[in-house]
C-alpha cells in the first residue's frame, strides 16, 4: 500500500511540476538479469529460481531550491554474490532537499563525506553492492565566505528487506552524529585572496552511539561480559597545500575505544594517517601516498562485518586496474592494521619527437607496497588482540614484515595512425592471499602479467578491438590466458567474445571461461546481453569488494536515464 | 537571523562532543566483568524452564566457524542446561576436499540450507526456524539472553532405549502445553552426535587445526527434518506423546549420540526445545 | 511475474511523461551541487560557465577505460572543436578519496587541456542521473542540457562532434 501511494504521489508531482513549467523530473532505472546453470567443471550452482534479478529506478524532482528524490529497489531474487539479505521490493530511498541563501536542508536519506572519508563516508555503488545511506537530517551552512559547516545525525542504511518492515533490519541500531567544518583559507582570509598557494583545512568529529548488548569473552577458561562502551567518538583534521606544481594533501584521524567484532573487541583506540604528495606539470604528473592504519573501522553497529554499516571509508592507494588479469588480485583495504606506500608517474612523450611520432606516447609507471602495521603483545600472558584487553602494542614509525600487497607496473600506451592504435602492459604482482581472501591456509600469490590491447580502425563508424592478457603464477588457480575480439559499430553496436583459459592449474582443473557479448546503445539507454562462463573472484572498486562466484548463463543489463 | 543561527550551531557541537563514553579510561579491570549482567535466573530447577533452540550453520573448510562455535560454548557456560544447539553441515565449505575427509553434510541439512538461501557461513538461528531470522554470530549472546527471559508455553521431554546389537534407538517425545494456544504446532526431533574429530579451517595461522572436536552434529531427522504437523495441544495441560525408531548408521558413535526435539508454531518460532542425554547413558 | 509487472511500471513512468510536453523536460538545467575544483577546494556547479558557449561535461573515473579513450580521443580533438564552436569541456571525476591527489597528476601526466572538477562522493553524479561511466552532456549557451549520451564506443566522437556543430549553429 505504502509503495503505491509513494508511486502515485510522484507521477502526481510529475504532472504537476509540467504544469507549472519550472519543476523537472529526472531519472534513471536499471535491471540486471542473470540466468544460472549448473557447471561442475567451474564451480557454477543454480539457484532453485533458475534466473534472478535485480532492479533500481530513481527518480528526482527539482523545483528551484528544492528537489526531493525517490529510490525504488526490487530484488526478484537478489542475483548470486550480491548481499543475500536484500529481499523483496520496494521504496528503499527517499529525501527531501531544501536551500535557502546560505543554508542547505535535508531530511530522509542522504549520502555524506567528510574529508577524505577516513571518519565518515556513505556512498553507494551498485557494482560491489555497497549502500550504506543516512537516514535523518543533514544541515550544510555557510556562515562566511570560505567557511563551509555540515552537520547531520542519522542511522545507517543495512539492507532492503521487505519481509523486515522496509529496510531497518539491524536489531540495535547505532545512531550516527557528526559535524565537519571546511575552511577555503584564500577566500576566507583578505590577504590570500590573490594568493597561488591554496590552503584548504578541515576538521571533523564523528560520534556513534549504539546500545551495548552482552557479549562474552573466555579468559584463561572463564567466561566474562565485555564492558562495552555505548558512545564512541572519532575526529580528524586535514590539510591541503597546493602551490604552482606543487601540493601536499593530508588527513589525521583518531579514534577513541570501540570494541567491536572486526577488531576482536579490543579496547585499544585507532588512528588513521593519510598523505599525499603530487608534482605536476603539463605533460608529467607524480603522486606518493602513504597511508597508515591502525584499528580504524568504524561503524555504526559493533557486530556489522564484511561492507555492512561502515560510517567511515579507508582510502585505497593502490592502483585499481583495468584490465580482467591485472585486476584479478585486486588489495583490500584492512581496517585493523595496513601501513603502505604507493608512487605514479604518468608522463606523456612529447608528439613530433623522435620516439614520440605524430601523436607522443602515454606512459605510466606504478609501484605500491602494503605491509601490516608493527604490533608487539601487550604482555607476555596476553596474546595479540586477545578480546577484553587493550590488543597490542604498537609504534607509529615501525612497519611489521608481514607484506599483504605489492604492485609494479608499467603501461604504455601509443596512437601509431589514424588506423592503429596500441596499449602494452607488464605488472608484477604479490598478493598475500591468507590475509586478502580470508584464508589463512593459503600461500602467497607471485604473479607476472602482460597485456596488449590494440585497436584497429576499419572506417569512420566501424572499429575492430583485440585483446590478449597472460597471467604467469605457480599459486591459486595457477597461469592463465586470455583473447578478446570486440568490434564496435559507432554510435549503438558492439559484439565480442572472449576467452579466459586456466591452461595450467595446480588441481589439474584447466577450464575455458568463455563469454560472448553483445549491446545496443542510443542517448539515454543501454542493453547488454552475454553468455558464457564467469570466473570465481573479486571485483573491488577502491578497496571495497564484492565476492563473485563462478556463473555459467546469461546475463542480461538494462540501464536507461531520462 | 545569521546569528542565531550559528549560537545553535554551536550549542548543538558542544553539546554533541560531550557525548563521548570514552573520554575516561578505562581500567584493565573494567573490560569485562564476572558473569552475566543480564538475566540472572538461569538455573530453574523447580519449574519448567524455557530452552532455547540455537540453530549453527556450519562447516570444516569455514575459517570463521570455529568462533562461531567458541560463542556457542561461552553461551553454554554462562546458561548451563538452558541451551540446545544444533550444528547443520552445509555450504560448499562444508564439501570434504582432500585434506577435509571426513564428510559431515546431510541430504537432509543440505535442504535447509538451500531452501533458506544460505551461502555464507557462519550463520544461525536462534528460537527460529525461518531464513528471515538468520543472524550472525556477533548478536548470537545478546539474542540468547533476552530469550531466556521468557516463559515457556510448553513442556518438552524425550525418552530413549537403545538396542546397540541392532544398532535401533527407539524414543517417544512427550509435549504438554503450559497455556492455551494455536492447535497446530510443528515438532520436529533429530539425531545429533558430538565430538567427532575432523580437520577444520580457522583464520589463525597455519590456517587450520588437525584434531578439533565438532559438536551438536546433525546426523539425521527422526521426524522429517522440516519436522511433522502436531494438533492436540489447545488447551493448558494437553499432551501428546509422539514414538519414532531409527537405525543408527554404523558410522555413528552411539556414545556421542543425543537426541533434540524442538516445537514451533506456524510462524516457525520455537516455543521449547529439549536435549536428551547421550543415548547410551539412563 | 512480479519483477514484469515492476519493469512495465517503471518503463511507463518516462513514456507518459515523453507522450506530454516534451519542452519541459529537456529543458533541463545544471543542478547546483557543491563538489571540488582540482586543488581540491568548493566549487558549486552553477559556475560551470563558458559564456553562452557550448559546454561538454564528461563524467568519467581513472580506473574507466571507456573512459580513458573517450577523453584520449576529445584530447585530440580539443583544439579544432575549440576553433569551430568555442566549447569548453569540463571532465568530472568520480574517483574516490585520491580525487584530491590521483587526478590531477594523472590529467597533467597526460597533456589534458580540460577543466577538471572533482565529485568524489557522486553527489554531481547523482543529481545529474548518472549511473555509469562514461556520461557526457552537451550543455548549450543558455545552460540548458540538450544531449547526453553514455558509455563510448570507438568512433562516438564523431557523433559527439555532430551534435557539437549543430547546437553550435543554433546558437548562431
Amino acid at each position: 500500500m505504502k509503495k503505491f501511494f509513494f508511486l502515485s504521489f510522484f507521477v502526481l508531482v510529475a504532472f504537476y511540476a509540467k504544469s507549472q513549467n519550472s519543476g523537472n523530473i529526472s531519472g534513471n532505472f536499471q535491471v540486471i538479469m542473470q540466468s544460472y546453470n549448473n557447471d561442475s567443471i567451474i564451480g557454477a550452482t543454480q539457484p532453485a529460481e533458475k534466473v534472478r534479478l535485480n532492479s533500481y529506478a530513481d527518480f528526482l524532482y527539482t523545483n528551484k531550491n528544492f528537489s526531493a528524490g525517490i529510490r525504488y529497489e526490487g530484488y526478484f531474487n537478489p542475483l548470486l554474490g550480491y548481499n543475500q539479505k536484500n529481499d523483496g521490493f520496494g521504496f528503499a530511498y527517499r529525501f527531501a532537499q531544501y536551500k535557502l541563501e546560505n543554508l542547505d536542508i535535508t531530511v530522509g536519506n542522504f549520502y555524506e563525506q567528510f574529508g577524505n572519508g577516513l571518519v565518515l563516508r556513505s556512498y553507494t555503488d551498485k557494482y560491489i553492492g555497497y549502500d550504506n545511506a543516512f537516514d535523518g537530517v543533514r544541515l550544510k551552512y555557510q556562515p562566511f565566505t570560505g567557511m563551509y559547516i555540515k552537520g547531520l545525525i542519522g542511522t545507517q542504511r543495512y539492507v532492503f528487506s521487505k519481509t523486515n518492515l522496509g529496510y531497518s533490519q539491524v536489531i540495535n541500531r547505532g545512531l550516527v552524529r557528526g559535524a565537519d567544518l571546511e575552511l577555503d583559507l584564500n577566500q576566507a582570509i583578505k590577504k590570500l585572496n590573490e594568493s597561488s598557494t591554496f590552503i584548504l583545512f578541515g576538521m571533523n568529529y564523528v560520534s556513534k552511539y549504539q546500545k551495548a548488548e552482552n557479549q562474552y569473552v573466555t579468559i584463561n577458561d572463564s567466561t566474562f561480559t565485555l564492558n562495552l562502551p555505548q558512545n564512541t567518538g572519532a575526529f580528524s583534521t586535514r590539510l591541503n597545500i597546493s602551490r604552482g606544481m606543487f601540493g601536499f594533501s593530508g588527513e589525521f584521524a583518531y579514534k577513541a575505544q570501540d570494541p567491536t567484532a572486526e577488531n576482536n573487541y579490543i579496547y585499544k583506540p585507532g588512528t588513521a594517517t593519510f598523505l599525499n604528495f603530487t608534482f605536476s606539470k603539463k605533460g608529467i604528473g607524480l603522486i606518493i601516498s602513504g597511508i597508515r592504519i591502525d584499528n580504524f573501522g568504524f561503524r555504526s553497529d559493533r557486530n556489522a562485518s564484511l561492507s555492512d554499516l561502515n560510517i567511515n571509508y579507508i582510502p585505497d592507494i593502490t592502483r585499481n586496474h583495468i584490465y580482467a588479469f591485472a585486476s584479478m588480485y585486486p588489495f583490500v583495504t584492512q581496517n585493523n592494521g595496513e601501513m603502505g606506500i604507493s608512487s605514479e608517474l604518468t608522463f606523456k612523450i612529447k608528439k613530433g619527437s623522435k620516439i614520440g611520432g605524430k601523436y607522443g606516447i602515454d606512459c605510466r609507471l606504478n609501484y605500491s607496497r602494503i605491509h601490516n602495521i608493527y604490533q608487539k603483545q601487550i604482555n607476555e600472558q596476553t596474546p595479540l588482540n586477545q578480546s577484553g584487553t587493550d590488543g597490542y602494542i604498537t609504534d607509529f614509525f615501525n612497519i611489521s614484515k608481514e607484506l599483504y600487497y605489492q604492485d609494479i607496473n608499467v603501461q604504455i600506451f601509443k596512437k601509431f595512425s589514424k588506423t592503429f592504435k596500441m596499449t602494452l602492459i607488464y605488472q608484477n604482482e604479490i598478493f598475500n592471499y591468507g590475509v586478502l581472501r580470508g584464508e589463512p591456509a593459503e600461500p602467497n600469490v607471485n604473479a607476472n602479467i602482460g597485456i596488449i590491447d590494440f585497436t584497429i580502425r576499419l572506417n569512420k563508424k566501424n572499429y575492430l578491438r583485440f585483446e590478449t592478457e597472460a597471467l604467469f603464477s605457480e599459486q591459486d588457480m595457477g597461469s592463465w590466458l586470455m583473447e578478446e575480439v570486440e568490434y564496435t559499430v559507432s554510435p549503438h553496436w558492439f559484439f565480442s567474445v572472449n576467452d579466459q583459459f586456466n591452461y595450467k592449474n595446480p588441481d589439474g582443473k584447466e577450464a575455458h571461461y568463455y563469454m560472448g557479448a553483445f549491446g545496443f546503445k542510443n542517448n539515454n539507454t543501454r542493453i547488454q546481453l552475454s553468455y558464457g562462463r564467469q570466473r570465481e573472484g573479486v571485483i573491488c572498486i577502491g578497496g571495497v569488494c564484492r565476492a563473485v562466484p563462478a556463473t555459467n548463463g546469461f546475463m542480461m543489463t538494462i540501464t536507461s536515464s531520462f | 537571523m545569521k546569528n542565531f543561527l550559528s549560537f545553535i550551531i554551536i550549542l548543538s557541537s558542544i553539546i554533541f562532543i560531550s557525548s563521548c563514553d570514552q573520554i575516561k579510561k578505562m581500567d584493565n579491570t573494567d573490560y569485562y566483568v564476572e558473569g552475566v549482567s543480564i538475566n540472572n535466573n538461569t538455573q530453574n530447577t523447580d519449574s519448567v524452564s524455557r530452552k532455547t533452540l540455537l540453530i549453527d550453520f556450519t562447516g570444516i573448510r569455514c575459517v570463521n566457524c570455529p568462533e562461531a562455535h567458541e560463542i556457542i560454548n561461552q553461551i553454554k557456560t554462562l546458561h548451563p542446561n538452558r541451551v540446545v544447539a544444533i550444528a547443520f553441515h552445509g555450504t560448499s565449505l562444508a564439501y570434504p576436499i582432500a585434506p577435509y575427509k571426513i564428510n559431515l553434510r546431510t541430504d537432509e541439512g543440505n535442504d535447509v540450507i538451500s531452501t533458506f538461501g544460505i551461502n555464507a557461513i557462519p550463520t544461525g538461528l536462534i528460537n527460529n526456524f525461518d531464513k528471515t531470522k538468520l543472524q550472525e554470530r556477533q548478536t548470537w549472546a545478546a539474542t540468547v539472553d533476552t530469550s531466556l527471559e521468557q516463559n515457556p508455553s510448553v513442556e518438552i521431554k524425550t525418552f530413549y532405549c537403545y538396542n546397540s546389537s541392532e544398532r535401533e534407538l527407539k524414543t517417544i517425545i512427550l509435549v504438554r502445553a503450559l497455556k492455551n494456544m494455536p492447535d497446530q504446532n510443528i515438532l520436529s526431533v533429530y539425531l545429533l552426535e558430538d565430538s567427532i574429530i575432523t580437520r577444520q579451517a580457522t583464520v589463525e595461522e597455519p590456517g587450520y587445526i588437525e584434531n578439533y572436536v565438532q559438536l551438536n552434529v546433525f546426523r539425521k531427522g527422526i521426524t522429517n527434518v522440516w519436522g511433522e504437523q502436531v494438533s492436540g495441544l489447545s488447551k493448558t495441560g494437553d499432551v501428546i506423546t509422539k514414538e519414532y525408531s531409527i537405525i543408527l548408521d554404523t558410522s555413528w558413535n552411539e556414545n556421542n549420540c543425543k537426541i533434540v526435539a524442538f516445537l514451533r508454531n506456524n510462524s516457525n518460532f520455537v516455543l521449547n526445545a529439549e536435549e536428551s542425554q547421550y543415548i547410551t547413558k539412563y | 511475474m512480479k519483477s514484469l509487472l515492476f519493469i512495465f511500471t517503471v518503463l511507463l513512468l518516462p513514456l507518459a511523461m515523453l507522450g506530454q510536453d516534451t519542452t519541459t523536460l529537456v529543458k533541463k538545467k545544471i543542478p547546483s551541487i557543491e563538489i571540488k575544483d582540482i586543488y581540491g577546494k568548493p566549487f558549486n556547479t552553477s559556475e560551470i560557465q563558458n559564456d553562452g558557449k557550448p559546454i561538454i561535461i564528461d563524467f568519467w573515473a581513472t580506473w574507466c577505460k571507456p573512459c580513458i579513450k573517450e577523453l584520449l580521443t576529445l584530447d585530440e580533438n580539443y583544439v579544432d572543436w575549440q576553433d569551430e564552436t568555442g566549447v569548453k569541456i569540463f571532465i568530472v571525476s568520480i574517483d574516490e578519496a585520491r580525487s584530491m591527489n590521483r587526478v590531477a597528476p594523472f590529467v597533467n601526466g597526460k597533456g589534458w587541456d580540460f577543466e577538471v572538477l572533482l565529485d568524489p562522493n557522486s553527489d554531481f553524479k547523482r543529481a545529474m542521473g548518472v549511473i555509469d561511466v562514461p556520461h557526457t552532456f552537451i550543455i548549450d549557451g543558455n545552460g540548458n542540457i540538450v544531449y547526453e549520451h553514455s558509455a563510448f564506443y570507438e568512433g562516438d566522437e564523431e557523433d559527439l562532434y555532430e551534435e557539437l556543430l549543430e547546437i553550435s549553429k543554433k546558437e548562431e
